[in-house]
C-alpha cells in the first residue's frame, strides 16, 4: 500500500471514529434523560405519569420506524440549520445523532427497568427522595447494564456511519462508495470492510471489559480503584 | 413515653377490607412481635405505619406525630426515624457493605465529617469487622442482613420495623440475628417491631406479642401471659402448637390445654450458655417447696450456643415460682396441664 492509499485510509478511520464517537456521546447525553423518564414514569414507577410516557415513548418508536437512509436525507435541512452545510464528517454527526438518541433510550430503559423494584421501594421508605433513587440507586445498579448498551449502540454506529458515506459524510464509508462502488476497486473495498470489522472488535471487547469490571463485584481492580478514591 | 401509636385503623384494598380497626400502642423500648399467617395484613400493617400505605381512617402517630396530617417533605423526614430492615436485605449489589450503610447516612442527612466514623462504629456493632469493603455478593445472608440492621441503625432510628428479617435464614443464622437485634434493644433501648410468622422468633426476642388474622387484631399479650397460657384464641394457639412438632407423642396424648381440676402444670422450658449449670430443680424445691419431675429432655446440638429443653411437671402451681423461673430461663411455656394420677 503507497504511503498516500494509507495516508486515505488513516484520515477515512479517524473520520469514522469522529463521528462515531461524538454520535454516540450526543446518544448517552439525550439518550439517557429519556430513558430515566420513560422509567419513572412507567406505572407503578418513581412518578407514574401515562400521558408523559405515551407521547415519548410514541415519538421515540416514530424516529426509529423512518430507515436511516431514509432519515439522512429528511434531516438535511435541520443539518444546515445546525452545521452550516449538509457535507462532511461535521454534518454526517447530526443525523447519526438522531437515530442514535431513541436506539440508546430504548436499550437503556431496558437496562433501567431491571432494577429490582423493592430496592427502589426500600429506599423511598427509607426516606430517600425521588432524585436520590435515580442517582444512587436506579443509575449505579444499571450501569453494567448500561455499559452494554453503549457498546451495541456504538456497534450500531459504526454501520450507521459507514451509510452515511453515501450523502459525502466521509470516512470509510465514503471511501468504499467512491472507491469501492463506483470505481471498481474491490481490493479497497476489503480493506474498509477489515477496518470496519477490527473497529467493531475492539469497541465490543472495550465494552466487555468495562461491564465485567462492574458487573464483577469480586474484582480486585474495583476495590483498589474505591479504595484509591476514599482516601484521597 | 409511647413510642408508636396505632388508633383505629382501617385500610381496604378495591373495596376489600385487608386491615379493620387495628390499635395499640407501643413504648419506648419495646420489642413487639406481630405474628399473622400469610394474608393476614401483617405487611400492609408495615407499610402503613412508614407511611408507604395511606389510611382509610384512623390514625398512625410516631413520636406524638401524626403520620396522616404530614406533608410530604415531613414524611420523608419522619421515615428517616424509622429504620427498615427486609426479608430479602434489599442491598445495593452495587455498593460495598461501607457504601450500603452510607447511603442511609446520605439520605439522613447525616454531615460528611461523621460519616465515616458513624460507619466503622455500626460495621462494628454489627460484627462485621474487615468486611466493610466486600459487596453483598461476596456475603452470607446472615452476613447481608448484619449490613441490613446496620444501615437501619445508621440514622439513630426512633423504632426498628423487621419485617420477617429471619425468614430467609437458617436457624443457625436466625438465632444469631435476633441475639445481635436483643444486644441492640439492650444496649440503646431500641424499641422493636418484629413481623414474622414464626412463633419461634417472637419467643426468643418479643416481650409482647400481637395476633393479627384476617385484618383483625386476636391477641395482645404480654410475652409472660402467653406464656402462662392466659386468655389464648384460637390462632394464637395454634402458633404454639407448631412449635411442639419435637415433643414426643406419648407425652402430647397426656397433656390437656385447658386447666383441669387439681391439675398439674406441664412446663416447657430452654435454658443456655451459662445458665445451663444453674440447679433450676433443686432451687424451685428450695425456695418454693415445688418439686418438678422430668418428663423429657433434649440437647441441641447443632447451635453454637448449647441449649437443653426440658419438660417437667410442678407438683404445684404457683405464680411466684413461675416469675422466678420465667426470669431465670427467659424461654418457658406452660404446655397445659395433667391430672395428678399419671
Amino acid at each position: 500500500m503507497s504511503h498516500q492509499v494509507f495516508d486515505m485510509f488513516l484520515k477515512a478511520t479517524l473520520a469514522t471514529l469522529e463521528m462515531v464517537l461524538s454520535s454516540a456521546v450526543i446518544a448517552v447525553a439525550f439518550g439517557l434523560p429519556l430513558a430515566i423518564l420513560l422509567t419513572v414514569t412507567a406505572p407503578g414507577g418513581l412518578w407514574p405519569f401515562p400521558v408523559i410516557r405515551k407521547g415519548l415513548g410514541f415519538i421515540i418508536d416514530l424516529t426509529r420506524a423512518v430507515p436511516f437512509i431514509i432519515l439522512l436525507v429528511l434531516v438535511i435541512p435541520v443539518t444546515r440549520f445546525l452545521v452550516g452545510t449538509s457535507l462532511g464528517t461535521a454534518a454526517a454527526i447530526v443525523p447519526i445523532s438522531i437515530t442514535a438518541i431513541p436506539y440508546f433510550a430504548r436499550i437503556a430503559e431496558v437496562s433501567l427497568k431491571e432494577v429490582d423494584p423493592s430496592l427502589i421501594e426500600s429506599v423511598r421508605a427509607m426516606g430517600g427522595t425521588r432524585a436520590k433513587v435515580i442517582w444512587s440507586v436506579l443509575l449505579p445498579e444499571a450501569f453494567p447494564g448500561l455499559v452494554t448498551g453503549v457498546t451495541v449502540t456504538l456497534v450500531t454506529l459504526i454501520s450507521a456511519s459507514a451509510m452515511a458515506g453515501v450523502v459525502g459524510a466521509g470516512g470509510l464509508g465514503d471511501l468504499a462508495i467512491r472507491y469501492g462502488y463506483q470505481r471498481f476497486n474491490t481490493v479497497m473495498m476489503l480493506w474498509v470492510v477489515g477496518i470496519l470489522v477490527i473497529l467493531t472488535v475492539i469497541f465490543q471487547i472495550l465494552g466487555n471489559f468495562i461491564h465485567n469490571i462492574f458487573q464483577n463485584k469480586n474484582s480486585v481492580f474495583l476495590s483498589i480503584i474505591k479504595r484509591a478514591v476514599r482516601s484521597t | 413515653m409511647s413510642m408508636l401509636t396505632v388508633k383505629n385503623l382501617c385500610k381496604t384494598f378495591d373495596g376489600r377490607p385487608v386491615l379493620e380497626d387495628i390499635s395499640f400502642s407501643i413504648q419506648a423500648g419495646e420489642i413487639v412481635g406481630i405474628i399473622g399467617r400469610s394474608g393476614a395484613g401483617k405487611t400492609t400493617l408495615l407499610r402503613c405505619l412508614n407511611g408507604v400505605e395511606g389510611l382509610d381512617s384512623g390514625c398512625v402517630a410516631i413520636e406524638g406525630r401524626e403520620l396522616g396530617k404530614l406533608k410530604d417533605k415531613e414524611l420523608l423526614a419522619l421515615r428517616r426515624r424509622i429504620g427498615l430492615v427486609f426479608q430479602n436485605f434489599n442491598l445495593l449489589q452495587s455498593r460495598t457493605v461501607y457504601g450500603n450503610i452510607l447511603l442511609a447516612l446520605e439520605i439522613a442527612g447525616i454531615p460528611k465529617a461523621q460519616r465515616h466514623k458513624r460507619i466503622q462504629e455500626l460495621v462494628a456493632l454489627v460484627g462485621l469487622d474487615g468486611h466493610d469493603m466486600k459487596y453483598p455478593a461476596q456475603l452470607s445472608g446472615g452476613q447481608k442482613q448484619r449490613v441490613g440492621i446496620a444501615r437501619a441503625l445508621a440514622a439513630n432510628p426512633a423504632v426498628l420495623l423487621c419485617d420477617e428479617a429471619t425468614s430467609a435464614l437458617d436457624p443457625e443464622t436466625t438465632f444469631s440475628i435476633l441475639g445481635l437485634l436483643r444486644t441492640i434493644n439492650q444496649k440503646f433501648g431500641l424499641t422493636i417491631i418484629l413481623i414474622t410468622h414464626e412463633m419461634d422468633v417472637i419467643r426468643q426476642l418479643a416481650h409482647r406479642v400481637i395476633v393479627l388474622d384476617q385484618g383483625h387484631i386476636v391477641e395482645d399479650a404480654s410475652k409472660e401471659d402467653l406464656i402462662r397460657g392466659q386468655g389464648r384464641h384460637e390462632l394464637t394457639r395454634a402458633f404454639l402448637k407448631e412449635e411442639q412438632k419435637g415433643l414426643p407423642e406419648r407425652i402430647k396424648i397426656l397433656i390437656q390445654k385447658d386447666k383441669i381440676p387439681e391439675g398439674l402444670p406441664v412446663l416447657k422450658f430452654t435454658i443456655s450458655g451459662e445458665k445451663l449449670y444453674n440447679p433450676l430443680i433443686s432451687e424451685l424445691q428450695k425456695y418454693f417447696g415445688i418439686s418438678a419431675s422430668i418428663l423429657h429432655a433434649s440437647r441441641d446440638e447443632c447451635s453454637q450456643v448449647k441449649k437443653i429443653t426440658q419438660i417437667v411437671i410442678l407438683s404445684r402451681e404457683d405464680k411466684a415460682a413461675m416469675d422466678w423461673l420465667l426470669k431465670t430461663v427467659g424461654e418457658l411455656e406452660v404446655l397445659g396441664y395433667v391430672s395428678p394420677g399419671i
